[in-house]
Order: C-alpha cells, then sequence, then structure tokens
C-alpha cells in the first residue's frame, strides 16, 4: 500500500492510500477524494497532476489524454499506479467529491441482445446493488485487458444489483474483441459510479438529448428516469439520435414505445445521415420522427424552440468525439444555448 | 526589434502566423503557456490554460472575441476581460506588442 499526498493550486491537501498497481485517480476518487477528471480512461487529460516526489508507472505512455501534459513532471493520474510513497500538486483545484458516491464491484457480464451485426445489449450482474443517477457511467475492468473501459448505463435502476450497457464493436478494439468474440460470462470489475452529465427530475426542467449512435445508452437512462417521475407538466423533452443509415438502426421500438408512454410530453426524431428512412420502417415505428442529415443540425430547430418554451430545458449530448464536439459548437456559438444548460460526459 | 527584446518583451511569433480567429499556444522562457488570439486585427494574449481546471485553452473555441473553454465552457470576451457564461475567475492576460511583423509579448500577466 502506497500513501498518496495530493495538493491543489489552493493549497489545499488531501491523502489517501493506493494499492500497488491501482490507478492513483481510481483509488482517489474511491477514497472520496474530488480529483478532476472526466472520462478516467485516458482519453480527455482532465486528471493532469505534477509528480513531485516518489515514483510511479506510467501503464499508458501514449493515452491521447497526455496532449494536456504540456510541463515537465506532469502525468495522468488515470494512468499512472504508485511504486512507493507519491506526492503530486495539481494546477486545478479540488473537485467536489463523487455523488454517489463510487465504488469498486465486482460483477459478471453476458450478451443480452444482438441488435445489428456491431451493436448488442450487455448485462453485468453486479456482487451487490449500486446507487446510480440517470446519465452516468461505469469504469468497466475485462479480464487480460489493461486498463478499463468507460460504458453508460442505458437503464435507470438504482437499487438493483445489476446494470445494462449498449456496446458497440470497434474494428480492432481490445475490449470488442473480449465482449463481442466470447460466449461465456465474464468476469470484470467495476469502479462505478461516475459522470456529471446527470438528470435530475427535481430540477422540474424538460431535457433536450442530441445522441450519436451508441451515446443513445445514456440518453435512454435518462429518459427511463424522466419515465418514473420526470417532466410530464413541464413542457415536451426531445430526444435526437443520429444513426448512420437505416440498416443501422437499433433500440426504435424501444423509444416508439416510450414516446407512447409518455403521452405527448417526449418527442424522438431520427436523423439518418447517409439515407433517407423507407416507408416501411416509418410505419413500423409511428410514434417517431424520421428525417434525413446530421444530428446537431436537425436539432437545431427543435432547441431553438426550445429555447423560448415556458421552461428551459436542460441539454444532454453523447456519442463519437466528433459528433459531441459539432453539437457542443452548435449549440453554443450558432443557437447561443447557455453554457451551463448543457451537460455531457467526455469520453470516448 | 533589439530594443524590445532589451526592455523584457519576448518573441512570440511572426505577425503573419495569425489572422483573425486564429489561435496559437507557445512556451515563454519561464515554461509559462501563453495562447495568442486573433481578434479584430489585433493579437491578443492570455494564459494557455483555463483557470477552472487547467485545460488548454488552445482546444477551446474562439467566436470573435469570445473564447469558450471546451471542457466546461468558461468564457470570456478576451477584448474587454469580461467573463461569461459559467466563468468565475478571469483569463490571465499579457501585453503584446508589433513590431518588424514580429509578436511580442511581456512574460508578466497584467490581469
Amino acid at each position: 500500500m502506497n500513501q498518496i499526498v495530493v495538493t491543489d493550486r489552493t493549497g489545499k491537501s488531501q491523502r489517501f492510500d493506493a494499492p500497488d498497481k491501482m490507478r492513483i485517480l481510481h483509488a482517489g476518487l474511491l477514497a472520496g477524494v474530488g480529483l478532476p477528471h472526466e472520462c478516467g480512461t485516458g482519453t480527455c487529460g482532465m486528471c493532469k497532476a505534477k509528480l513531485e516526489t516518489g515514483e510511479i508507472a506510467d501503464l499508458w505512455p501514449d493515452a491521447p489524454g497526455r496532449r494536456s501534459c504540456r510541463r515537465r513532471g506532469e502525468v495522468l493520474l488515470c494512468q499512472s499506479a504508485a511504486v512507493n510513497d507519491v506526492s503530486l500538486s495539481l494546477r486545478a483545484a479540488f473537485s467536489p467529491p463523487l455523488r454517489p458516491a463510487c465504488e469498486r464491484l465486482k460483477g459478471r457480464l453476458t450478451l443480452q441482445e444482438t441488435l445489428t451485426d456491431d451493436v448488442a445489449l450487455f448485462r453485468c450482474i453486479l456482487e451487490r446493488p449500486l446507487a446510480y443517477e440517470a446519465g452516468q457511467f461505469a469504469l468497466v475492468g475485462l479480464p487480460a485487458l489493461p486498463g478499463p473501459r468507460a460504458w453508460s448505463m442505458i437503464d435507470y435502476t438504482p437499487g438493483a444489483a445489476r446494470l445494462d450497457f449498449l456496446l458497440r464493436r470497434a474494428p480492432g478494439g481490445g475490449a470488442s474483441a473480449i465482449v463481442f468474440d466470447t460466449t461465456d460470462e465474464l468476469d470484470v470489475e467495476l469502479i462505478a459510479p461516475l459522470g456529471q452529465a446527470i438528470f435530475d427530475p427535481d430540477e422540474g426542467r424538460p431535457f433536450v438529448a442530441i445522441a450519436g449512435g451508441s451515446g443513445i445508452a445514456g440518453m435512454l437512462a435518462i429518459l427511463a428516469r424522466a419515465e418514473m417521475e420526470g417532466p410530464i407538466n413541464v413542457g415536451t423533452s426531445d430526444i435526437v439520435f443520429g444513426l448512420r443509415d437505416p440498416d443501422s438502426a437499433y433500440l426504435l421500438d424501444r423509444l416508439d414505445a416510450a414516446v407512447s408512454r409518455m403521452n405527448g410530453s417526449l418527442r424522438v426524431t431520427v436523423a439518418f445521415s447517409d439515407a433517407p428512412a423507407p416507408i416501411l420502417l416509418q410505419q413500423a415505428h409511428a410514434n417517431l420522427i424520421f428525417t434525413q442529415g446530421l444530428a446537431h443540425e436537425i436539432a437545431a430547430p427543435i432547441v431553438e424552440q426550445a429555447k423560448h418554451g415556458d421552461v428551459p430545458p436542460v441539454y444532454f449530448v453523447a456519442g463519437p468525439p466528433a459528433m459531441v464536439d459539432a453539437s457542443l459548437q452548435h449549440l453554443l456559438t450558432v443557437l447561443d444555448v447557455a453554457a451551463e444548460d448543457i451537460r455531457y460526459d467526455r469520453f470516448g | 526589434m533589439t530594443d524590445l527584446v532589451e526592455q523584457d518583451w519576448v518573441p512570440a511569433c511572426a505577425r503573419s502566423e495569425i489572422s483573425d480567429g486564429d489561435k496559437l499556444e507557445v512556451e515563454l522562457p519561464n515554461g509559462d503557456f501563453v495562447l495568442l488570439l486573433g481578434v479584430n486585427g489585433k493579437v491578443i494574449a492570455v494564459c494557455g490554460d483555463c483557470p477552472h481546471q487547467d485545460t488548454p485553452l488552445a482546444e477551446g473555441s474562439l467566436i470573435g472575441s469570445v473564447l469558450t473553454c471546451p471542457v466546461h465552457f468558461w468564457q470570456w470576451d478576451v477584448e474587454s476581460g469580461e467573463m461569461l457564461g459559467p466563468a468565475e475567475l478571469p483569463l490571465t492576460r499579457y501585453a503584446v506588442r508589433e513590431d518588424a511583423g514580429q509578436v511580442f509579448i511581456r512574460p508578466h500577466p497584467v490581469a
């Protein structure tokens, strides 16, 4: 066990223990320390810190997030394991501790339903129930794979000892090879929940969600939460679901049924970027609106209308990084949406 | 140019490298990262990292004179220094001079 001391830019220090080989970010978050982070997997660069004393093992020297480490001695806490006692400094301030607190727990992952050639639903049975908020994600460690993957929960079942995930097969991806090509149950280790893009029905606001591909997962969790006690009386919520073409479509039945259940307080627009929706597909999902175009462009008139509603909505964005960046830019600079009204988690 | 260097101005880049809407990060000899911004025909120099969580601002967006951090969308009008949107801290600014087609920065924050 190694003792870690982290000091932020205000001079505040926090101490916690990190077992050998455990990533310092994960050890800190599990100890309730508000270490800055977004993805927890080496992509975003938000957890950088300067190593002041001690030794660390760099577990992924080529992590994309290392682009933010431009000064001597800077490391990513999510890719650093302590070799001995370590002190680090942050140029940022500590964040508030995660709520709900994140936990480390074991689970067993199984294929639940194949949706397309490269998209499937997986269920993870947990060793104990987990509290989480709609829109949050889990870090999932797979057997024989270095480093966890960040997967959004697709449902909202807090208190149940299970999590459902929507996964896309990534060409050449190590995690995909393990998850999609294994028929047996997989023993996995989770650190969860993480994520700030949370839907809270107590805010009394509708939402506009722009989701690309498997980014729909977190939006469905938000929708499940909204269905439980959500914005039925505070205006109409919208989901814009961007997909490549009708052949790559999935979960339309689930969305169609949700629109029906929400009794006029939910609209779902399916935007195919590369092809129009066949008439038969439209007829089979009469509660959905089908159109052709990029999700953020299709969302523009919806956002314009929502902005001027009685209750300003919360905006969620999720999907592939390029789609998320395009959507955020459009919301902020073209549609003039207030930054504090936009929620997303940066991973992918 | 020699006079400027003797007066503690640091050469940063050629003026031709920055047009309106451009962002260019440079590292000063003291290790500070400074972001040069092309705004309304001028070059403005601000700190290279967001004062919130230290995100490189070169990855953000510059629309007109409004600089937006890419992570939590803190925004500033870099001409006036005004904080916009959810920003809670000001942006550190550096004095800039242009001479003989070069941009110079004084390596001490002015605000």
